[in-house]
């Protein structure tokens, strides 16, 4: 069985639990492993690179080092995967870091490992056919908006992964579990990240923004793949239709999540509503009776 | 905060100072203007990316005191669209660095939060969110806001009580004192 060195990141230990649960959960039933990196630390951040961007570095140089002896790193969160994708650009040419990180008895090897995010990692699995024959319950007639952020393809020297202005890799898995994806303006505009807590209105002004394009596209929901993502444009949609003018509430997911019910599992598993999975019931019902 | 720069030299230290910490050549921005056209956060501040460029350029202190370079939200549709290469939000890292040496901040709730995340870091090896929510609660002062969303979220165990302290915290904390290029 191919294994990953799977890098969770603080968020899906916390906030984002739902992203971890589905994505292990999707993974085992397609048979790739992931192992989780013993004792991995912060990813460095967009915080941390603010403060002092060699000590970010250094900081994802560890996780690099920790995860070298299992294989290539998974990191599902698109900050995490971001920064430990910088700090191997970086270490090939910063010695110094190197030998910081020798100093906390840490030896890196420039070449030992490379990282991709969670959506990287599925798009793989979809193209090599290990999905194929796992899609009991398609999600027919369900339209998604695949919501991509900043991150995750953005800079494109960085992350090396699909188009950075109009990337269609998470189009590709939702089709390969029968969900229909819209094509839609906003997929990687910025969601305002962390500012949420800093300038909330600048925040909700953005989200409503992100979310309205995914309305009038005719979504029925929004999948995401960044715990900051999901949870700026999944939680104040009440408020931001009384007072900023969103056009309707529409549930925001991980994509692994609507993978999972596409697969059968447990909906709790996946952090899953009774409301989505009654609207995906409901759509494949339609699907039916159109024929 | 005006547009438009008057200055009489140009502040090399400063400058400098700024493409250090930056890792960025300033001198390779013609001002085309596209990051300002794509910044997602520009429409909120006073100024937008490309007059911090200018403004940095000149190595003016003004720029220092500017809110734009603490929000700065790292999206990188700046650097990804820039014709000469520049991670701009780099250079808002830079800035915010020197802004809060010099005691010019602009915008004390983002540096509230850059401190306080990379706080949680080293202490504990990794973020704990829940920590780093209540100081930026506490911060902006908007004690109540959002309890909507918080109580469930608590509820449904997102918000775990206590963070999670990696083994190895004592090397760990050693990265922080990262050698820089040119350091013995």
């Amino acid at each position: 069985m191919p294994a990953y060195a799977y890098f969770p990141g603080c968020s899906l230990e916390a906030s984002a639990k739902e992203f971890d649960t589905s994505f292990r959960a999707v993974f085992d039933k397609i048979g790739v492993g992931l192992k989780e990196i013993p004792d991995w630390s912060c990813c460095g951040s967009s915080q941390v690179h603010k403060v002092d961007k060699d000590v970010a570095t250094a900081i994802a140089g560890r996780n690099l080092v920790l995860a070298s002896d299992i294989g290539d790193i998974v990191a599902p969160c698109a900050f995490c995967s971001i920064s430990l994708k910088e700090a191997i650009i970086k270490l090939e040419h910063e010695g110094p870091i190197r030998s910081t990180l020798i100093e906390a008895g840490l030896e890196y090897l420039p070449g030992s490992v490379s990282v991709i995010s969670a959506v990287e990692a599925t798009y793989r699995a979809v193209e090599e056919g290990l999905i194929d024959g796992k899609v009991q319950s398609p999600l027919t007639g369900l339209k998604v908006a695949a919501y991509y952020g900043c991150l995750l393809v953005r800079p494109p020297k960085i992350a090396q992964f699909d188009d950075p202005e109009n990337p269609s890799s998470m189009e590709r898995i939702m089709v390969a579990v029968g969900a229909a994806p819209v094509d839609w303006s906003h997929k990687t505009e910025c969601c305002g990240n962390a500012y949420i807590f800093v300038n909330k209105d600048m925040t909700l002004n953005l989200v409503r923004d992100v979310l309205n394009a995914a309305i009038e596209a005719n979504a029925d929901a929004v999948v995401t793949a960044c715990p900051l993502c999901q949870q700026n444009l999944a939680m104040r949609q009440p408020h931001m239709k009384q007072n900023y003018g969103l056009k309707r509430e529409i549930p925001v997911l991980y994509f692994t999540q609507l993978m999972g019910a596409a697969m059968n599992i447990d909906g709790q598993q996946l952090g899953l509503s009774g409301n989505i999975v009654r609207l995906i019931n409901k759509r494949q019902q339609e699907a039916k009776e159109v024929g | 905060m005006g547009a438009s720069v008057q200055l009489r030299s140009i502040d090399m230290d400063l400058k400098k100072e700024i493409e250090r910490l930056s890792g960025q050549k300033l001198d390779a921005c013609y001002l085309c203007g596209k990051c300002s056209a794509g910044c997602p956060v520009a429409p909120y501040q006073d100024i937008p990316p490309h007059v911090v460029m200018r403004m940095a350029q000149w190595g003016s202190k003004k720029v220092l005191g500017s809110k734009m370079i603490w929000n700065c939200a790292s999206c990188g549709t700046c650097y990804t669209r820039c014709p000469n290469n520049i991670d701009v939000a780099r250079v808002c890292g830079a800035l915010s660095q020197i802004s809060r040496r010099e005691g010019l901040v602009a915008d004390k709730v983002a540096a509230t939060l850059r401190e306080k995340f990379v706080e949680s870091v080293k202490n504990n090896g990794r973020v704990h969110e829940l920590s780093l929510v209540v100081a930026m609660k506490m911060a902006s002062r908007d004690y109540l806001g959002d309890l909507d969303i918080g109580i469930p979220m608590f509820l449904k165990g997102k918000f775990p009580l206590f963070g999670h302290k990696i083994k190895d915290l004592n090397n760990f904390q050693k990265l922080f004192d990262s050698k820089k290029k040119g350091d013995k």
